[in-house]
């Protein structure tokens, strides 16, 4: 639309209220046909696709308007993954930061509520188990219910992990399943290798479906085994959706007190690399299994 | 929960010997359910010996008794046994290193200073420490700036350039306080050879055995500072590349903030009663320096240390630690001096490593450095271990890896189990250079290594 119809059109609305004429009319028709047709003209199809705003790295990103030293404060954002440097229009994020903010906290969100694939469990040789949740909702909503198992999943724990064994490994969704995807198949074969040095080979693995990290107090109270290392997503964020725990305890049972797991957090490609902390945990196995503790009991 | 190493410094320059000790305080700086992170946090300097005069021989030659000796006297009046710090650097710097027993007298040093790791300085290197020494790399962090330093010793004049607090670049040049010596009766006793061809070329009055007359090297002091001037772009000077001793600035970036450090630029600050009290053109060089177009051009400001930059530089800045997840054999170490072996092309490391082994001695043993990938898959890890364990399955020495991302403990279980019976040695967070060499000291109670990197020694 162009300026002098739209000032046309304000100085009409302006006049009518002043004069308070309640029978002179706005030209309505005028105005949605003006706009209509430009409309028309810019309307084209393209086979461009947009580029992923979620691959852009923030800690590079700058958006600040004629800023007076760039170098420095792209040196400073270099040190956080926060959303800094990001300029404004007006009082608001740029569009590009919005649009980024929404599509990091979609991200977040879906790695909560969708499931790590059959296909994912199937390839890697877990054994499935379910705890006493029946949907997402309920896993949210009943955490008490997501470190409990019913009888016939014991049954299947029973048969998995072998009575008294010395370690094991689980892996559970917990509220990421993102997380898991994309780092159990590094840090477990890095925890079997470097545990196999001290002649301890891991069976199979359980995957726990609807998982809370007391889970794995359930299957030390059925198996008596020494060491279970659950590795868990983590509650993702707006930095990564990919971040995943290993949650470590010595003869986990019902009742066990928090402070005795040991916890390695942060694992995800831009933090503790998978690879590495896996061989990290697997010094804390031993360790717990030579001084019989773990937590904050583990000196 | 912080640990401490003890870190000597000792620095034999052109005109003086000088020692430090100092507190490296280590921390684990990452929070209570991460991996393990160690990083240096404080450095605390606990004792600076007395300035001494570096003990000659003859115009060529060190006397390696007499410099000992100072040494030891220095550890006894510290309290402190040759046996106690943990890691540090002897170095050589300025004209001393250019003399002939140079080796010599580091070893003899090394030696008697017990099972400390043990530095030796090229010009980068020196550089690069006087620089820190001085502070110039904190300043620069600070101010969020480009800062330079020149520090000007006796027989060289060591630039090093900062961009944010990191090393962008070092330069070396032949000018310093003690290029022209006299005795006290004023008779001229020593001219450096550089200074000699100037003196011929300029068609200048000073001589060995000359009375010395201020009015007459006023010409060589100009010349000299004009150098300094052309380092930094303002003007230029015909005898540039004369004075140079290894290399220039590579990219002149004009610094924000300018620092001196060294015994020159103690002159700078402090006034001398008598400036013909150290028998040499030190304190008139200051002056040149001080009525320069530098002062007048840039933004000088005080560093933290003159005279003892370097020696600091060598106690305090030396060492770094490894990475805290990490793989090795403690029988193995310390270790001095290993050559690196940098691998570019980690996808084709077999086809590299053969075309750079015969470098090798491979009766030592050497490191090969990794840049190693950032998320490296497992598989990916299991392949590089592959081919690094053929490669290294006839060498008869400790296999020593550094890698500069975080993967080093991973690793090193998978290659133990590729080659069982070799002693390894495989850290991380250490970023090498083709030629560089590296010290690797004991570890302490945390699972981290001291590690003194090298620029080249002798160049």
């Amino acid at each position: 639309m162009q300026e002098n119809e739209l000032k046309a059109i304000v100085e009409e609305m302006v006049s009518k209220i002043l004069s308070n004429d309640p029978h002179k009319e706005i030209p309505l028709e005028k105005t949605v046909k003006t706009t209509v047709n430009n409309k028309l003209h810019s309307t084209e199809i393209s086979n461009e696709t947009l580029p992923d705003i979620s691959k852009i790295d923030l800690r590079k990103q700058f958006l600040v308007d004629s800023a007076s030293d760039k170098e420095t404060y792209l040196a400073l954002k270099s040190k956080t993954p926060a959303r800094i440097g990001i300029g404004k229009a007006g009082a608001r994020y740029k569009t590009e930061t919005m649009l980024r903010v929404r599509a990091d906290h979609a991200a977040a969100q879906d790695s909560v509520f969708s499931d790590v694939s059959e296909e994912f469990i199937k390839e890697n040789n877990f054994v499935f188990v379910k705890t006493l949740c029946e949907s997402k909702d309920e896993y949210l909503t009943r955490p008490d219910k997501g470190r409990r198992f019913s009888g016939n999943q014991l049954d299947v724990i029973r048969n998995t992990i072998p009575q008294n064994s010395k370690v094991a490994i689980v892996v559970g969704d917990g509220l990421s399943s993102a997380a898991i995807e994309a780092n159990a198949k590094e840090i477990i074969p890095s925890i079997k290798q470097a545990l196999s040095h001290h002649n301890i080979e891991i069976g199979k693995i359980l995957f726990v479906k609807y998982c809370r990290v007391g889970a794995m107090d359930a299957i030390g109270e059925i198996t008596d085994t020494d060491v279970i290392c659950l590795l868990v997503g983590e509650r993702p964020g707006l930095v990564t959706a990919e971040s995943m725990s290993a949650y470590i305890a010595y003869k986990p049972k019902h009742g066990l007190p928090e402070a005795k797991r040991t916890v390695i957090s942060n694992i995800h490609k831009g933090g503790t690399p998978p690879v590495e902390a896996g061989a990290h945990a697997a010094e804390l196995i031993l360790k717990m299994l030579e001084k019989k503790a773990s937590g904050i009991d583990l000196k | 929960m912080g640990e401490q190493l003890l870190s000597v410094g000792i620095d034999i320059g052109t005109s003086t010997t000088q020692l430090i000790f100092s507190k490296l305080h280590i921390k684990n700086v990452a929070s209570a359910s991460s991996v393990p992170r160690h990083e240096i946090v404080e450095k605390e300097i606990i004792y600076k010996s007395k300035i001494h005069f570096t003990p000659l021989k003859s115009k060529t030659e060190i006397d390696t008794q007499k410099a000992v000796e100072i040494i030891k006297e220095e550890y006894k009046n510290a309290g402190i046994k040759v046996t106690e710090p943990d890691t540090g650097a002897v170095i050589i710097t300025g004209e001393t290193a250019r003399k002939e027993n140079a080796r010599a007298v580091l070893d003899a040093l090394s030696d008697f200073s017990g099972d400390f790791v043990v530095a030796t300085a090229g010009a980068d290197l020196e550089s690069v420490l006087s620089g820190k020494g001085a502070g110039t790399d904190k300043i620069s962090k600070q101010k969020h700036s480009v800062c330079l330093n020149f520090d000007i010793g006796g027989g060289t004049t060591n630039i090093s350039v900062f961009n944010r607090g990191t090393t962008v670049d070092t330069a070396c040049f032949d000018i310093g306080g003690r290029l022209i010596k006299y005795d006290e009766n004023k008779i001229i006793t020593y001219i450096t050879p550089k200074l000699k061809d100037i003196i011929e070329k300029e068609n200048l009055d000073v001589h060995e055995g000359d009375n010395f007359s201020l009015e007459k090297v006023s010409r060589l002091l100009n010349i000299m500072t004009d150098v300094l001037c052309n380092v930094l772009g303002i003007n230029e000077s015909s005898y540039y590349s004369h004075f140079i001793t290894n290399k220039g600035l590579s990219n002149f970036i004009k610094p924000d903030y300018i620092t001196f450090s060294g015994g020159v630029a103690k002159a700078l600050y402090e006034k001398e009663e008598n400036p013909f009290a150290y028998g040499d053109i030190g304190v008139f060089l200051a002056e040149k320096i001080k009525n320069s177009e530098i002062f007048e051009q840039f933004n000088v400001v005080k560093g933290n240390e003159t005279i003892r930059a370097t020696v600091v530089g060598a106690g305090s800045h030396t060492t770094e630690v490894s990475g805290s997840t990490i793989y090795f054999d403690k029988s193995v170490l310390p270790v001095k001096s290993l050559p690196v072996l940098k691998i570019e092309n980690e996808t084709d490391f077999v086809n590299e490593y053969n075309s750079k082994i015969s470098r090798f001695d491979l009766e030592r043993p050497f490191a090969i450095a990794l840049n190693g990938k950032t998320g490296i898959s497992f598989d990916e890890l299991k392949k590089l271990a592959n081919s690094v364990s053929k490669s290294v399955r006839n060498l008869t020495t400790p296999v020593f890896i550094i890698f500069k991302n975080d993967m080093a403990k991973a690793f090193g279980y998978v290659l133990q189990g590729l080659c069982p019976d070799k002693k390894l040695v495989v850290i991380d967070g250490i970023t090498l250079k083709e030629e560089d060499f590296i010290d690797i000291g004991k570890p302490a109670s945390s699972n981290f290594l001291p590690v003194v990197v090298k620029t080249l020694l002798f160049e």
